[in-house]
Formats: structure tokens, C-alpha cells, sequence
């Protein structure tokens, strides 16, 4: 099996979170109803749409310089905080991999590890604050894992996505600490993060993407 | 509830379509003074700019807060503004778009009002600026007391005090300053400053076209913010004397000023409160101060951060030393304002 992705995969993987986030739409915005304006899977939905056209259209081969312009076209398409958030992720991680034509596992791994620090530094927020960081922390801390014990990336994807999505359902538990959500103080425990589900649902779409384009 | 259909009455065409629209009207207005560096109108910049060798400042936020922010591009003022939606923040990519019209080589400083949305963006476009070579510093406005107690100030809002920040800073940039010196302008004003808002009804979101939350009938609300953020106090509706009274002591608690000290008074309405009432509270905070030896220096009483038709005002004082009064005399020409010198 393959262990690189070209540009063609990048495009057929963002597809993929697309996807993901076009199917859970509605999930999304009942989520962030119980701790926000409702509005989370319009933006995402509408967030990833402005990515994968401007994916398809560019003439751009650096996959790092088209995920960043990508990423600004997302910014531009959603005003709103997670949009903002996303959109400013996605751009360090574009940033992060600049210069590549195809991406490594360990390159994989760096877009993501970037992806966390973005939301980390413009988001201020923190682990167990209750945010995307609680499923994509534990996502790439399982990449890392995953890789160290010479997993193949469709394995390690795998192992992300379960992550993930275990921190997602995590964060019922919890209360929220940060944003606007923080306002609900101890009655944010019992609903699931949105960001958080977000966060699952990005990993999901690379993890599937992923694995279907290496099986290609 | 039959309130739900009592629909604010209120002069537009299509509520989607209010900022495009206001935008269009302004730039039809003032031609002379602003110029539109996008399709879609979101990046506003002076006309004739960018000043060589100056120090270009840039703000941004959402609409709905006329004159703020838009209104205060101009010579004395800022070089240009970034403009988002009705109470949302612009794209990081709209004020990339105004750092990159209004750099002329010397830098530019950001100065805004400290709203996630608007901090997000901006960090951003610094980002990416300095990717181009274009050298961003910024200063956060935190004059709103309301907005969080004192030891806090950093998380506090940035509401009409936000003006001597422009003011102060903008004067700094047309003496032909350096970056740094600019920006050491804007913070020491923002480090002075202090604002305290009450809102007696609540501002109307032209898509949503009906009040999404109340102000009981006899009640105001002391320290509300511009978004109709919750404040720290609502009761009875007092007298201007008291309001005043309540107002300047809370300021004076946070920014403790000498008798003998000199101070810039701004009383801003909020947008359905007419002049009238601004000068009553006006003659309330002048007589406060006046006892307790405090001069007001230069007043200014207006419109300067609005929240649509909120009925309300906000008192912002600026303690002044030789240095700020010096950049406060100096003229700035806006599309609202005026001041010769």
C-alpha cells in the first residue's frame, strides 16, 4: 500500500471532511443549540465548501500553499468564531507542510500537530476546557503512538479517528470553560462540545479519505 | 407572547442587504474622504493615502456601531478600516486587504476593540502581513469597567473610549512618529481610560427585526454592552444626576484621579438618545468632577460607538498629562466629525 499523498488525495480527503460535515449538519447545529447560536454545521458545512472549490479550482501544485489560500477562502466564506477558528487552522497548516508536493506520515502528522497549535494560540484555550482541542489533542497524541510503534497511516488515521472521537463523547462530562459556551457554566455538563464534535468529524473525514485513497 | 410579532419599524430595503447598502451610501457621500479597496466594499481606506513614511493605523469590527469604526478613517485619524456584518467581525483577508493599502513602508498599527471574533482575525492578518514584509503591531482597547473587574483589564471590551485611542494615536502618526512610538501612544491612552455605559431598551438586529432580549418598562440597565452583552446592575430608572453619579464614581473607583488633574470627557449616546439628554448628564459629570477638583479639559458630546436604536448613553473619561493633551488639541477631519485645532 501506499504511505504518501499527492495532491489528488489532499483534494479527495478535504472532500471527504466535506462530506462529514454536510451529513451532520443538522447534528451539528442541535449541538451547539444547547451551548451556542446553533449556527456550527451551516458554518462548517459552508466553511469546507469554500476549501474544496477553491481546492478544485487552483492551479496551485505546493499542497502547503493551497491549503493556506484554501484556508483564507474559508475565513472569507464564515465570519463566525469557529469559522475563524478553522479557517486560521487549517492555514498554519498549510504553512506548516509549504514547499510539498506530496506528504509523508510524518508530514500528516506535522499538518495536524499545526492545526492543534493554531486553534491553541488563536483560540487561547487549553485541554479539558471543553473545545475542538479535547478530540484533536487526543487524536494526534494517538498518531504519534500509532507511528512510534511503526503503524502504517491508515492504521494511525484509524487509531486518530477513535481518538477523537472518544474525546468528543468526552466532553459531556465536562464543563465548558471557554468562549462564548463558558457563560453555562455547570449546565454546559451533559451536552457534547460542538467544536469537540467538529474536531471528531475532521479526523473521521482524513481517516476515511485517507484509507480510501491509499487503497486506490 | 404577542410581542413576538410587534416587529421593530425601521427604513430598509432587504435586511440582508443593509450593509452593502449603507457602504454604497457612504462612499457615494464622501467621496473625498474615503476609498473602497475591494469589490465588496469590506476595506475602506482614505482617499489619497497612503501618507508617505507615515505610520498607517487600521481598525475594524463589526457593523452596526456607526460612527465606529468606519467613521473614524481620515487625516488626524486612521488610515482604514475593515468592515464586517452587523455585529460580527470582518475577514482576517478584508483587513489584510486594508494593511496592504494603507502601508507606505513605516509600518502599520492595529488598534480595535477586544471582541474574539475581531482578536482572531486581526492576529491573523498580522500573520499574514508579516509573511509579506509588512511590520503590524497592535493595542487591544479595554476601556469598558463594566465588562470585567478591575485586575482583570485585559479581558475587558472595548467600547467608546476606543475614539481617544484613534484620536490620541492618529494625532502620534501625523507628527510623522515611529511605530513604536504610535503604539506607545495607544496604549498610554488606553491605560487611561475608562468607560461606563447604561442602556435604558435594547437594540434590534435588522435580520432579526424584533428586540432578542428586554428592558423591563421603568428599568435601565448600568453596564451593558454594545451588543447588548449583560451588565453589572439593573433597577429602577434613576434621574440623570444620579445615573451620572453612579457612572463617574464607578469610573473613578477603576482610574483614580487627582484634584488638580486635567481630563477629556466623552459622552457618547448610544443611538436613540437625542443631544438633549447628553448635555443634562453632561452638566451632572462636568459639576461631579468640578468637586472634586478635577478640570474637564476638552469635552466631547455626540454620537461615537452606537448600538443602532439602543436608548442609552456611555460617559468615558481620559486622564490627561501635558503629552496627551498636546496630541488631543490636534485637528482630525472624518466623514462625522470635525475639529480644527
Amino acid at each position: 500500500m501506499r504511505e504518501t499523498l499527492v495532491f489528488e488525495d489532499v483534494q479527495a480527503v478535504l472532500q471527504e471532511v466535506g462530506k462529514r460535515m454536510d451529513e451532520n449538519k443538522d447534528f451539528l447545529c442541535q449541538l451547539d443549540g444547547a451551548l451556542g447560536d446553533g449556527d456550527i454545521g451551516l458554518t462548517m458545512s459552508n466553511g469546507f465548501r469554500a476549501v474544496n472549490d477553491h481546492l478544485i479550482a487552483t492551479a496551485e501544485s505546493d499542497i502547503g500553499k493551497a491549503l493556506m489560500s484554501a484556508a483564507l477562502e474559508m475565513g472569507e466564506a464564515v465570519a463566525s468564531t469557529m469559522g475563524t477558528l478553522m479557517s486560521s487552522a487549517l492555514f498554519r497548516a498549510g504553512k506548516a507542510i509549504q514547499g510539498k508536493t506530496e506528504l509523508a506520515p510524518d508530514e500528516v502528522i506535522l499538518l495536524f500537530q499545526a492545526i492543534v497549535q493554531g486553534l491553541k494560540e488563536r483560540g487561547k484555550a487549553n485541554v479539558g476546557d471543553k473545545t475542538i482541542l479535547d478530540s484533536l489533542v487526543p487524536a494526534v497524541e494517538a498518531m504519534q503512538k500509532a507511528r512510534g510503534e511503526g503503524k502504517s497511516l491508515v492504521e494511525t488515521m484509524l487509531a486518530a479517528s477513535e481518538a477523537a472521537d472518544k474525546g468528543a463523547k468526552e466532553t459531556i462530562d465536562m464543563q465548558s470553560l471557554h468562549g462564548r459556551a463558558a457563560r453555562y457554566l455547570e449546565r454546559s455538563i451533559g451536552h457534547q462540545d460542538p467544536g469537540a464534535a467538529v474536531g471528531a468529524l475532521f479526523v473521521k473525514g482524513f481517516s476515511d479519505g485517507i484509507t480510501a485513497a491509499m487503497l486506490r | 407572547m404577542s410581542q413576538a410579532v410587534n416587529r421593530m419599524k425601521k427604513f430598509l430595503n432587504d435586511p440582508e442587504n443593509v450593509v452593502d447598502e449603507m457602504l454604497e451610501g457612504l462612499l457615494l457621500a464622501h467621496p473625498n474622504q474615503l476609498k473602497s479597496v475591494r469589490s465588496d466594499n469590506r476595506a475602506l481606506v482614505r482617499a489619497g493615502g497612503p501618507t508617505n513614511g507615515k505610520v498607517a493605523i487600521a481598525t475594524g469590527g463589526g457593523s452596526g456601531h456607526l460612527p465606529l469604526f468606519l467613521g473614524y478613517v481620515g487625516p488626524g485619524m486612521l488610515d482604514g478600516v475593515a468592515v464586517g456584518n452587523i455585529f460580527a467581525s470582518p475577514s482576517a483577508r478584508q483587513m489584510l486587504d486594508v494593511t496592504r493599502a494603507i502601508n507606505s513602508g513605516a509600518g502599520v498599527l492595529y488598534i480595535y476593540g477586544n471582541y474574539g471574533g475581531d482578536v482572531m482575525n486581526f492576529d491573523m492578518a498580522a500573520e499574514l502581513a508579516e509573511m509579506e514584509d509588512i511590520r503590524v503591531e497592535t493595542v487591544v482597547a479595554t476601556d469598558d469597567v463594566a465588562s470585567m473587574p478591575k485586575g482583570n483589564e485585559a479581558g475587558r471590551r472595548g467600547v467608546a473610549g476606543m475614539f481617544y485611542l484613534y484620536k490620541l494615536a492618529g494625532a502620534k502618526a501625523e507628527q510623522m512618529a515611529t511605530l513604536d512610538e504610535v503604539k506607545r501612544i495607544a496604549e498610554k491612552a488606553n491605560a487611561n481610560v475608562r468607560t461606563m455605559g447604561v442602556a435604558l431598551t435594547p437594540c434590534i438586529l435588522p435580520a432579526v427585526g424584533h428586540p432578542t432580549f428586554t428592558i423591563g418598562e421603568g428599568e435601565m440597565e448600568i453596564g451593558m454592552g454594545i451588543h447588548g452583552e449583560p451588565g453589572i446592575h439593573r433597577g429602577t430608572i434613576e434621574t440623570a444626576e444620579e445615573v451620572a453619579k453612579s457612572l463617574v464614581s464607578t469610573i473613578l473607583q477603576d482610574l483614580p484621579i487627582e484634584a488638580g488633574n486635567d481630563v477629556s470627557v466623552l459622552i457618547n449616546g448610544l443611538g436613540a438618545t437625542p443631544l438633549e439628554e447628553l448635555y443634562v448628564v453632561y452638566r451632572s459629570v462636568h459639576q461631579l468632577l468640578a468637586e472634586k477638583g478635577i478640570r474637564v479639559y476638552r469635552p466631547y458630546i455626540g454620537e461615537f460607538a452606537t448600538s443602532m436604536e439602543m436608548a442609552g448613553l456611555s460617559v468615558s473619561i481620559l486622564k490627561l498629562d501635558d503629552e496627551l493633551r498636546e496630541l488631543l488639541d490636534a485637528p482630525f477631519q472624518t466623514p462625522f466629525h470635525v475639529q480644527q485645532s
